[in-house]
């Protein structure tokens, strides 16, 4: 595997240190795989009691409470609660538009989702980083515990820009590929012609805990520009001529955000979780701030 | 105010099309720089509705294009040649040629013609306007010509300073040192003069008419304004000549002629006297002549 230069400069060691002490937390009660470190709702094996139900033929005779037995003469069923692991996705975009603004939009997201990653692996949890429109067979398989960061860097290190295809097929694919329950990250910058409302669709059926953090560069948000342009896109290269005068900025900035403004609304009644996410702003504050309001991180 | 038109509709069409013209060639000129943006989705529907005037919106604010129409409103402006017709002075040139020979010194206008005619030139100095340059010619039977000038001081004090003379009125010189400064290849004057470019002017002749037609003479860039002093009724007689001689023949006789005019419009009788040495001298034998002038000049132009 070729290491790719920048896989280092993701996380900092400052920023290592302070996820270090955050978990990952969901809303929803999943069923893991894997032993984790999780505590779960679902009554299982660990040290934690929960309570006692009564014996029925056939249970495990290794939870019956012998003491119990002794005092009553009646068998008991010892119950403890399970700890489990969680599956973390980190569902990239690396269309074209992703590789605008300094840092790119795309290098934002890797380091937001290295970040996330992190307190993933740090919790035992399963990570597994994909992007949309990537070959199925190149998949990244999940990955778990500590160890497996430099793995989880240079997943994300390898990830160029230029899958440009639509938000749309490439999420339902990845929903189809992907029916198990767990936490969902989606970063993306959410500029897809035909919507990113049907996109969304398929992640709303999908029993996850969604979230979508809108990465938008500081370019995008206040658009400096000047004079006659022919604006041209860099994914389909259409071509937009505008004159640029302060009506058309006021209105660039109406139509801003009634686009964000909609992303959300659409995000926040459909139970997806919504995060706006310039590019100037640190991940650390993302992920020890913004998104520990919204409950993705404890 | 008033405006002169001075082109035809034909050229006001040709003129009228020139600033679409230039309208037009900002269009043809707008060469859009290229861009590329993360995504042209937000443009789009950003410029959607404005589609319907986006010409007008490429229009707006461009402050090159408003400058280039405005001067082409204002030199459309120029051409109709707007301005004031006033009964004043408006003229950019006033020639003031005032007349002070002997017979302006009659006192039928108060105090004197002269003094009225220096009084109306004061006048005519008081209505020029910044930027409008005079200069006073005062003429007898020789012309005394100053330079332009547009301080009305310098002119107040030149009028001022004419005083009235004994001299026969002889306007030709003055009107052919006015007919140079108006006229091109007509300047004739003294060396330390400035010269000034040939420019139309007003002639402004105050005068009482005592001098004779002047049939050859052209206008040319001039145009003329008398103001007629005094009255043509009014009397008056003047001692036109008066000198002494020794003869060589008899060098111990002197020799007296006088000689006696009447501008007035009716014949007159003279009593003239001579006195020497005090005592009053018998001209009876010697003279008696009576005589009247040849004609009343009135209508010098």
């Amino acid at each position: 595997m070729s290491h790719v230069p920048d896989a280092s400069n993701l996380l900092s060691p400052a920023l290592l240190a302070r996820l270090e002490r955050l978990e990952l937390v969901t809303r929803k009660i999943f069923r893991g795989r894997l032993k984790g470190e999780r505590r779960s709702r679902r009554l299982g094996q660990s040290v934690e009691f929960a309570d006692y139900r009564d014996y029925v033929a056939g249970d495990d005779l290794r939870f019956l409470d012998w003491n119990l037995f002794a005092r009553l003469d009646k068998l008991f069923l010892r119950l403890f609660l399970e700890e489990e692991d969680l599956h973390f996705f980190a569902v990239l975009d690396a269309s074209s538009s992703m590789d605008y603004g300094a840092p790119t939009k795309l290098h934002y997201a890797r380091q937001l989702a290295a970040a996330l990653g992190f307190v993933g692996l740090v919790r035992a949890d399963r990570v597994q980083v994909a992007v949309l429109g990537g070959a199925p067979r190149a998949a990244a398989p999940p990955l778990r515990g500590r160890r497996s960061l430099r793995r989880l860097l240079d997943q994300l290190a390898e990830i160029q820009p230029g899958l440009n295809v639509p938000l749309a097929p490439s999420l339902r694919e990845f929903c189809l590929r992907h029916p198990t329950k767990g936490i969902l990250v989606l970063l993306t910058d959410l500029l897809d012609k035909q919507g990113y409302e049907q996109a969304l669709q398929p992640l709303v059926a999908q029993q996850m805990d969604v979230y979508v953090v809108h990465i938008l560069a500081r370019e995008e948000l206040e658009p400096n520009l000047q004079g006659d342009l022919r604006l041209v896109d860099c994914e389909d290269r259409a071509v937009a001529d505008v004159t640029i005068s302060r009506p058309l900025l006021d209105r660039y900035q109406q139509t801003l955000h009634q686009f964000l403004d909609g992303a959300r609304q659409y995000c926040h009644r459909r139970g997806l979780s919504y995060l706006l996410a310039p590019t100037d702003v640190p991940i650390e504050d993302v992920v020890t701030k913004y998104l520990r309001q919204r409950g993705l991180v404890r | 105010m008033n405006f002169i038109n001075t082109l035809t509709p034909g050229q006001w069409a040709l003129l009228g099309a020139v600033p679409l013209a230039v309208v037009l060639l900002y269009f043809l000129k707008l060469r859009r720089q290229r861009q590329e943006v993360p995504s042209t989705y937000l443009w789009r529907r950003t410029i959607e509705d404005l589609h319907v005037n986006s010409l007008w919106q490429r229009l707006r604010r461009n402050l090159l294009l408003f400058l280039q129409l405005l001067l082409l409103l204002l030199l459309a402006l120029a051409l109709l040649r707007p301005g004031w017709r006033g009964a004043d002075v408006a003229d950019q040139r006033a020639i003031l040629l005032i007349d002070n020979s002997a017979s302006m010194s009659a006192t039928d206008e108060t105090p004197s013609r002269l003094e009225q005619a220096k009084r109306r030139a004061l006048a005519v100095v008081e209505q020029m306007q910044s930027g409008d340059v005079a200069m006073v010619i005062e003429f007898s039977d020789a012309a005394r010509t100053q330079s332009y000038t547009a301080s009305r001081r310098t002119l107040r004090g030149r009028i001022d300073a004419i005083r009235p003379t004994q001299r026969a009125t002889d306007i030709r010189e003055a009107l052919r040192a006015a007919a140079g400064l108006a006229n091109p290849g007509l300047t004739r004057l003294a060396d330390n003069q400035i010269v000034d470019e040939a420019l139309p002017a007003t002639l402004f002749i105050f005068s009482d008419g005592g001098f004779p037609a002047v049939p050859d003479f052209a206008l040319g860039n001039l145009s003329p304004v008398f103001v007629p002093l005094g009255e043509t009724t009014t009397e008056n007689r003047a001692l036109t000549a008066f000198a002494v001689d020794r003869q060589a023949a008899q060098p111990d006789r002197l020799q007296a002629f006088v000689s006696v005019a009447n501008f007035g419009p009716r014949p007159a009788t003279v009593q003239v006297e001579l006195f020497f040495n005090q005592q009053s001298l018998d001209l009876a034998r010697s003279c008696g002549q009576r005589w009247t002038p040849s004609r009343w000049a009135t209508s010098p132009m």
